[in-house]
């Protein structure tokens, strides 16, 4: 048994084939294959670890199915912790059977190098945005959209041609005097696709009066550690560490739920290194959701005007589940006058983004996406706000898709607009 | 036959993409939420009665076993094949078909799950009696073959007095309606025989159940004790007064704490006996009964007393119920749910026996039970992964069915026999009636390929063909 | 009470021999020697249904009369149930239970429920106005003892209401007419007395007004124990009567309710307490109102919306054909009772044919209960034909393969 196996048998020997999953994951829903439920993967890991079963196609492709939304962990009477277990499997499929050179590349040389990876992303905007998908295929960059190309590609409508680093220089961050209050963990998604988003974070923070430095950060690895690299995850994450010590900020800050779900899940790469492993504690400690950080200072907003719009909430899998962050969203959208709060349906259902879920599995991506639209024409809200980059674009799809009259924003950009006026 | 041609007769019928066959796939359909395990050689998923009824003649054409399947969520090895063959599984067949409120019957495929049948009936005013804990997993096809229970049934009974007709492809492949939405169809009860017969005569393709008009006014009350006895005794006293509570449920002191543990539903941890009444129907007097039900209480010495404000305050006192189970498996890795009925007077004697087996088998045991119809559920714990532990829990778990049998009772009130229990129906039933039951099951699959295996043991002398395995 | 013979001679059932067992063990002696020498059998209870059973022309070789168990075997009012003989009748049962402690109940209430013996509303699956509340056989009996045709003892079921072991016997043998197993002794579940007991009994002039009401009474919280609706041929109105039981406060809101949604469609009512009067109307309600050698009886079952429309179809019929008959029509279950009275057996073969007829065109059944032999003995298949021979003919075959028990009815 190696080691990446052997941490979480136990784990999975929690499970006691209750069979409740089946009624929370929203895989599970759509196909009603018990190979798609976290009893299944379980099973399948458990089988793997007892030498029962290979570890071949059959085995990890539903493995790869699995959103990691934790909403069986939810609802698990022992609280198996699947989405563990799940990226066990897929740690150990790589570690025997490799990786497609293109992946490794993109967790190896692209994530932790935020430089290079502009580079790289801006060839695929330029190839995108121009419609020169046939040079991009050819530089091989974004191969792996495969046949879903076509359809995949009107997940994201455009992509900006200046990212957030690059506008970043010319914002106005306030005073720099004083230790930084708040360091800025770039998130990968507001970089490259959303960066209007890290703008009026931005706005927000500073409107405050509080000193925000922006981090040299890499990639936080979530893409890494979900596809199973773990060992790219850990090379990033120790990068990270290191970058955040140096900035002795009191506090590390970022609107991208995965981000600050991941960072705050550091400690759990590092169990077999107890130094590293209390450096990322130390760290996890420091970092703050948007909504964490703000909801309690939201009386140091000042006067806001009245935006008379009716407002919905979606919870990211990562602030929901992972973090615990459900209340506060809703208190600040609650707070924002003339905002009429309407709770959706099943708001804390997965979108179906899951990451790049949508690129790598389009059909149920758009299946579990259907669910969270027919959710949401029910609140009839103008607005839905959501924490996480993946939700953004996922739901901006979604909305595109049906025609809905709804228009799909981070609430930091609904706070600059009630505070800042913008 | 052989597997590659079986596999493409299956996929002619219901698609390519509906039939699993390599071994990581097959793994997952060996088990259901029983001990028992039992690999299947192919698995296809069903979307209609005519793809159910062509596999079902195929499998008598060259003579292979199959067994249906919804969720998988039985607790007695109902769904696990004891000699490979196909799992024919109905959980894409899953729509709501018909709700007739004049009629007060609704028309249901199989796969639909239990709770999203009530989701449906709620708006309506509505609802489908048959409340097992299971219900947001477990299907209505489930249901049926196992002849379900839940929390409700002292009042209202079991699966089988809610259902009304189904139509069923039976072992031989042909279609036929047992029952309808004309009550008492004349001869003998071929749809009471159907429900609970555990897919061993035939598989429900569609179900017409009886709804309900949901009760004007329901009075939740929980009450605490300090000993099991008194609890009990106060379910008595409660009855004997006349009056037949829709619900009468009780948790013992080890479940308590787990439950104080996980969900925290506010429950004093070194409480010996948790009593959760429910009475439903008019209001007009309702109010009386549920305070003559205190007095009942205090006079068995209840240590506290609450009664439920509003629907919310209702579902808090619920919530350490039905997470109940659930927390008791955070204790250990796993746990088998026992399954005996005794008199509800013998409830106490059933309880005394339960704590003996516990002690002789070094293992913890703790309880839930249906007070009101002495159903009782001993929860005994262990880590499957310890095959010795595990030898001690089946015969722990036996020795619990002797004792319940001893006291006049049965060895199942609503998981069914399986493979789980067959040694154990002798516990009850003498040859002669084991024989007729045989009968039935020869006269309506004389190939025997229909779920075999289960619910009744094999003569004396003939070996069982199943064993139970981990 | 009538003797054996008597209904044997009433039913035109040709019978060699007569016996009257006192044991389940002389009922399993007694198969055992009929097997010997290859008799038909059949059990015997008060003879209200006996028309379900198809006895061949030739009738039976030994007759069962099981009126000789009628001891209550087990009385456990703490755990509300009890075991009984199959001989004994509904009325007496009753009459027994109501004398235990607080008072208790099995709330079976078929027609003639003076004459029905639990083992004849077991095997013929009766059931009354209260089964609109309590449900029928299926629902009251946890258990069931009988002999095989074998002559062994064989018992299903146990005394509690939650059971899965094996297959639902108990169930099963319910409405087997004799074919399959000669019951000797079920399992019941018994209530306690309600506090309170009530009946309202309401006149409709016409059948649209008494559907409205009866559709709003089905769709409200209300819960009455029974209603039927009762008339006969000539009648100018439909009479409703309506069981009401629970706590005081209860019923009386009922019956108010009840009496203000009858004026609200055009009927007509009272209230009026007591047990001992709910119990009585409800009985008329039900019971033939005259009891004669040319009087069949039908029982009819169609989906509960289309019970009121069946029955006055069935009212047509007889009023073209110039028959007596009256009706007692259970609102809430779609069952249907037709009693029917003349001296023409060709007429009232005719009017069951019929009634056949346009049960079926509405998705029903019609079973004959009793009734001139000739119309018995013609009337074919009693269930649907091919279901019987697809399920229940196997089981017959390996349940009885020669043949001693009553033939199916296929």
């Amino acid at each position: 048994m190696t080691e990446v196996l052997k941490a979480v048998y136990d784990e999975v020997a929690k499970c006691n084939k209750c069979g409740f999953c089946q009624a929370h994951c929203p895989i599970f829903d759509i196909t009603r294959d018990e190979r798609n439920v976290a009893r299944g993967h379980n099973a399948h890991i458990k089988k793997l670890i007892e030498g029962e079963l290979e570890l071949n196609e059959e085995l990890k492709d539903p493995l790869f199915e699995c959103l990691l939304c934790r909403s069986c962990v939810a609802n698990c009477f022992p609280a198996v912790r699947t989405d563990r277990n799940v990226v066990a499997g897929r740690a150990e499929y790589m570690r025997r059977v490799g990786q497609p050179k293109i992946m490794r590349f993109l967790f190896h040389n692209l994530l932790p190098d935020q430089r290079k990876m502009a580079k790289y992303v801006r060839l695929g905007a330029y190839g995108k945005n121009s419609g020169m998908t046939k040079l991009v295929r050819a530089l091989g960059i974004l191969k792996w959209f495969g046949k879903d190309l076509d359809k995949v590609e009107g997940i994201i409508e455009r992509l900006p041609t200046r990212y957030f680093r690059e506008i970043a220089p010319s914002l106005d961050l306030g005073p720099r005097e004083g230790k930084p209050k708040v360091a800025y963990f770039v998130g990968c998604g507001f970089n490259f696709v959303l960066p209007q988003v890290s703008v009026s974070t931005l706005a927000v923070l500073v409107h405050q009066g509080i000193r925000v430095d922006i981090a040299e950060n890499c990639c936080c690895g979530l893409p890494a550690y979900g596809y199973g690299d773990l060992e790219a995850a850990r090379a990033i994450a120790r990068k990270n560490i290191e970058t955040l010590e140096r900035m002795d900020a009191e506090t590390v800050l970022t609107e991208c739920g995965s981000c600050s779900a991941f960072l705050k899940d550091y400690p759990e790469l590092f169990e077999d290194e107890p130094s590293f492993r209390e450096r990322a504690e130390a760290l996890a400690k420091k970092v703050k959701g948007f909504s964490e950080f703000m909801q309690p200072r939201l009386s140091s907003m000042g006067k806001a005007k009245e935006l008379l719009v009716k407002v919905t909430y979606h919870d990211p899998c990562h602030m929901s589940r992972y973090q615990k962050i459900v209340k506060e969203p809703r208190a600040i959208l609650q707070a924002i006058p003339g905002v009429q709060y309407v709770e959706m349906p099943e708001a804390d259902r997965c979108c179906g983004a899951a990451g790049s879920y949508n690129i790598m599995h389009y059909e149920q991506s758009m299946a579990v996406l259907a669910k969270k639209m027919e959710n949401l024409k029910k609140t009839q809200a103008q607005i839905l706000t959501t924490e996480c980059p993946g939700c953004l674009i996922q739901l901006s799809y979604g909305v595109r898709k049906e025609k809905l009259p709804v228009e799909v924003i981070h609430i930091s950009q609904l706070l600059e607009r009630a505070y800042l006026g913008n | 036959m052989e597997r590659a041609r079986l596999v493409r007769e299956l996929q002619a019928i219901v698609g390519k993409g509906n039939v699993l066959h390599d071994r990581a796939s097959l793994a997952v359909y060996e088990y259901d939420a029983s001990l028992f395990r039992g690999r299947p050689d192919v698995v296809a998923f069903a979307s209609t009665t005519e793809q159910v009824s062509q596999i079902v003649k195929l499998a008598n054409r060259e003579g292979i076993p199959f067994v249906a399947r919804g969720a998988g969520t039985n607790l007695s090895g109902g769904t696990a094949p004891t000699r490979g063959g196909i799992i024919i599984d109905l959980c894409r067949m899953r729509r709501i078909l018909d709700i007739d409120l004049e009629n007060q019957t609704a028309l249901v495929e199989p796969g639909v799950y239990n709770l999203a049948l009530q989701n449906a009936l709620a708006p309506l005013g509505y609802y489908y009696a048959p409340d097992p804990a299971s219900q947001k997993v477990s299907t209505l096809g489930g249901n049926v073959g196992e002849n379900s229970g839940g929390p409700h049934c002292l009042k209202y009974g079991v699966t089988s007095n809610h259902v009304l007709g189904a139509e069923v492809v039976l072992p031989d492949g042909d279609v036929v309606w047992f029952g309808g939405s004309a009550q008492d169809p004349p001869g003998p009860d071929l749809v009471g025989l159907l429900v609970g017969s555990e897919g061993t005569i035939g598989i429900a393709t569609k179900i017409l159940v009886r709804i309900m008009r949901l009760p004007e006014h329901v009075v939740t009350i929980l009450a605490i004790f300090n000993s099991l006895e008194e609890a009990g005794q106060a379910v008595s006293d409660i009855i004997a007064h006349g009056m037949i509570p829709a619900t009468l449920e009780i948790m013992d002191n080890l479940v308590i704490r787990a439950v104080e543990a996980s969900v925290k539903a506010g429950y004093p941890e070194d409480a010996e006996a948790v009593l959760i009444i429910e009475l439903d129907g008019l209001a007009d007097g309702m109010d009386e009964q549920a305070e003559k039900i205190e007095e009942i209480c205090k006079s068995n010495n209840a240590l506290s007393l609450r009664r439920a404000k509003d629907s919310a305050e209702r579902a808090e006192l619920w919530a350490g119920r039905r997470g109940a189970f659930g927390a008791v498996a955070r204790l250990r890795p796993s746990y088998l749910v026992c399954d005996g009925t005794v008199p509800r007077t013998k409830l106490p004697d059933a309880l005394r026996e339960v704590k003996r087996v516990s002690e002789k088998y070094g293992l913890p045991i703790g309880n839930v039970f249906h007070a009101g119809d002495g159903n009782l559920h001993p929860l005994i714990l262990f880590d499957g992964r310890n095959p010795e532990e595990l030898e001690r829990v089946h015969k722990a778990g036996t020795e619990i069915l002797e004792a319940v049998a001893r006291l006049g009772g049965t060895i199942s009130g609503e998981h069914g026999i399986g493979t789980e229990k067959l040694k154990e129906m002798r516990l009850i039933f003498t040859e002669d009636d084991l024989e007729m039951m045989r009968r039935i099951k020869r006269a309506l699959d004389p190939m025997d390929l229909c779920n075999p295996g289960k619910l009744v043991p094999p003569p004396i002398g003939e070996a069982s063909q199943v064993q139970a395995v981990h | 009470m009538r003797s054996a013979e008597e209904i044997l001679k009433e039913a035109g059932i040709p019978a060699r021999r007569v016996e009257v067992p006192g044991s389940q063990e002389e009922v399993a002696s007694l198969v055992a020697l009929a097997r010997k020498d290859r008799m038909r059998i059949l059990p015997l209870g008060g003879g209200t249904s006996i028309g379900l059973a198809p006895v061949p022309e030739e009738g039976v070789d030994l007759v069962l009369d099981m009126r000789g168990l009628n001891t209550i075997r087990e009385l456990d009012p703490g755990n509300l149930n009890m075991v009984v003989d199959a001989g004994k009748t509904i009325e007496e049962i009753n009459r027994e239970l109501a004398q235990v402690g607080r008072g208790f109940m099995l709330p079976l209430d078929p027609p003639r429920c003076h004459e029905v013996t639990l083992g004849g509303c077991y095997a013929a699956n009766s059931s009354g106005p209260l089964r609109h509340l309590y449900g029928t056989m299926r629902d009251l009996a946890l258990g069931v003892k009988g002999v095989n045709s074998e002559g062994k003892e064989v018992g299903f079921g146990g005394v509690t209401v939650k059971n899965v072991s094996g297959y639902d016997l108990t169930k099963f043998l319910i409405g087997s007419a004799g074919s399959l197993a000669i019951v000797t002794s079920v399992a019941l579940r018994i209530l306690p007395i309600p506090d309170a007991s009530a009946m309202c009994e309401i006149s409709f002039q016409r059948g649209s007004d008494l559907q409205g009401f009866l559709r709003e009474l089905r769709g409200s919280v209300l819960l009455p124990s029974a209603l039927v609706v009762t008339w006969k041929t000539g009648d100018e109105a439909l009479k409703v009567v309506i069981g009401l039981e629970g706590h005081p406060k209860a019923v009386e809101r009922q019956g108010r309710e009840i009496l203000d949604m009858a004026n609200r469609h055009g009927g007509e009512g009272q209230k009026i307490e007591g047990r001992e009067a709910m119990e009585r109307g409800l009985r008329n309600s039900v019971d033939p109102k005259r009891l004669t050698s040319q009087t069949m009886g039908l029982k009819v079952g169609v989906a509960i919306a289309k019970g009121l429309e069946l029955m006055l179809s069935i009212e047509d019929l007889a009023a073209k054909g110039q028959v007596e008959a009256s009706f007692s029509l259970l609102a809430g279950n779609g069952i249907g009772f037709v009693y029917a009275t003349d001296s023409s057996t060709s007429v009232l073969e005719e009017m069951a044919k019929k009634v056949r007829e346009i049960a079926s065109e509405k998705g029903g059944h019609v079973v004959p209960l009793f009734g001139p032999r000739q119309i018995l003995l013609s009337w074919g298949p009693r269930m649907d034909a091919r279901l019987g021979r697809k399920t229940l003919k196997p089981i017959k075959q390996l349940w009885d393969p020669e043949g001693l028990l009553l033939p199916l009815g296929l």
